[in-house]
């Protein structure tokens, strides 16, 4: 009995007339197939539509019919029925699997600064570009992107992409040439003690010269040119590099002495609620070196990155250290020196400058201390400015 | 009297114009596919049906078709399409006005 359409049914009919019932569904066209003859009944197949057709010829011979199997169609109907919270769960995820899907769960800005970012972002708000809206209720993405542009000053393009849930702002920002200001007329005068080590100068008359000794307060570049008729008074610009001195005074003890830590390492956990600290493993970790350097990590689970759940996990790692004083030798002890004089150094002087020497001057052990004294050339810029008083 | 006219009528046609029987003349006709199946065209109606023996009305008699496992297959008007082993096809009632 297989190559059985989805809705058509086995049907019995029992009774005496069987070939009266076969000849009258000939005649009225009823489309029955593989009829079988067991003895007194008649077993086929039936689309579950003529089954009223069938009734009504069975009904006028003296047979009788049953349905022996439903069709597949019924059956699954019936299965459907039976399991029915099933299926509405399965068309309630697919529904909101779908719905989901057309949410925007994420915008980007990229490519501008923090505060014209939350311009952008305003802005994208205000069209209605922001988490939880529904994507295809908004505007096309050209359109926001010519929307954005009218908007907004100070942005050159902005790129709109939608990827999958994502929405994602490329933005190029207008940079503008800084507008110069006219500065007064000024010379340019040595701040420091120093030897001109190089001139540059814009504008202005220079008034020394490579290798010569300026002093604090010596005019480097003056800022009235010309002469006679034509003398006039500018704002001096240039950059003169001399030669500067620096002493630095390191002070570094004999014995030193280094934490290390030895790799051995115990944990201990626990869990803090509120402030309520409710140890779970490793209680007397602590007591297990002599000396430890403890550190803690907290573990907290968020629900959707927003919000905290009051509890969290507590992790410290003991680790044991050790402190050791190793032997210092001479040469190390100068390397270290130098290398505090320079971050020293560093900080007193500005990042263009550069050292050229560094000598030690003086070591002196005291105390179980030394004290080295460095001294350093450095080049830098020896400029400051002097504004011009006029009707001098 | 009618009938026999239009009969005889047939009969010479199918003589002088060399047209095949079937076409004209309500004879069933049988095509058979091994023993497997037997499709009959033009028979008036089921005498008998059961998995052994099928009897089937024709036009000048009946047509017996014996063999097991008889199911009939598909019915459609005028048309039946049998389906089993079959042994034996026979004509009972032979009509002897045809020769």
């Amino acid at each position: 009995m297989n190559g059985r359409g989805p809705s058509e049914v086995i049907v019995q009919i029992r009774g005496e007339q069987l070939e009266y019932v076969l000849n009258e569904c000939m005649k009225t066209n009823l489309p029955i197939k593989h009829v079988q003859r067991n003895n007194e009944t008649v077993t086929c197949i039936i689309h579950r539509k003529y089954l009223s057709q069938l009734d009504r010829i069975v009904f006028d011979s003296d047979c009788t019919w049953e349905v022996v199997s439903l069709s597949f169609f019924e059956k699954y109907k019936l299965l459907v029925k039976e399991r029915i919270g099933f299926f509405i769960g399965m068309a309630v995820f697919v529904a909101m699997m779908i719905l989901l899907s057309q949410m925007i769960w994420k915008v980007e800005i990229r490519g501008a600064n923090p505060a014209l970012k939350h311009e952008i972002s305003q802005a994208i708000e205000e069209i209605g570009v922001s988490v939880g809206k529904f994507s295809f209720l908004l505007p096309g993405l050209e359109e926001i992107q010519s929307q954005l542009l009218d908007q907004l000053e100070g942005i050159t393009w902005v790129g709109v992409q939608k990827q999958g849930t994502t929405y994602r702002f490329e933005v190029v920002e207008q940079t503008l040439p800084k507008e110069r200001e006219d500065a007064a007329p000024r010379h340019l005068t040595a701040k420091k003690t120093a030897v001109i080590h190089s001139i540059y100068a814009e504008k202005g008359q220079v008034l020394v010269e490579e290798n010569e000794l300026v002093h604090p307060g010596d005019m480097l570049i003056s800022g009235f040119i010309g002469k006679g008729k034509h003398a006039k008074m500018v704002a001096a610009t240039g950059k003169v590099l001399g030669e500067t001195w620096y002493q630095a005074t390191v002070n570094i003890p004999l014995k030193q002495r280094v934490d290390t830590l030895t790799g051995n390492v115990e944990k201990s956990y626990a869990l803090q609620i509120g402030s309520f600290r409710l140890p779970i493993w490793g209680f007397s970790q602590e007591k297990s070196f002599s000396s430890v350097a403890p550190s803690e990590t907290m573990k907290q689970p968020a629900l959707f990155e927003k919000w905290n759940i009051p509890i969290s996990l507590s992790i410290v790692t003991w680790n044991e250290s050790q402190s050791l004083s190793p032997p210092v030798k001479r040469e190390d002890l100068r390397k270290v020196a130098k290398e505090r004089g320079r971050s020293e150094l560093k900080k007193k002087i500005s990042d263009e400058a550069t050292i050229l020497n560094e000598k030690i001057l003086h070591e002196q052990s005291e105390n179980g201390k030394v004290k080295i004294v460095i001294h350093y050339q450095v080049i830098e810029d020896i400029t400051s400015e002097t504004p011009i008083i006029r009707g001098e | 009297m009618l009938n026999r006219l239009k009969q005889s009528t047939k009969d010479w046609m199918i003589k002088k114009m060399n047209l095949p029987e079937d076409v004209i003349l309500d004879v069933p006709r049988l095509t058979m596919v091994g023993q497997v199946h037997v499709l009959i065209e033009n028979h008036q109606g089921i005498l008998h049906f059961s998995s052994e023996h099928v009897r089937l009305k024709v036009v000048f008699g009946e047509l017996s078709i014996q063999g097991t496992g008889l199911t009939i297959k598909n019915i459609l008007p005028n048309e039946l399409l049998l389906e089993g082993t079959v042994e034996e096809v026979r004509y009972l009632n032979r009509r002897d006005s045809m020769q």
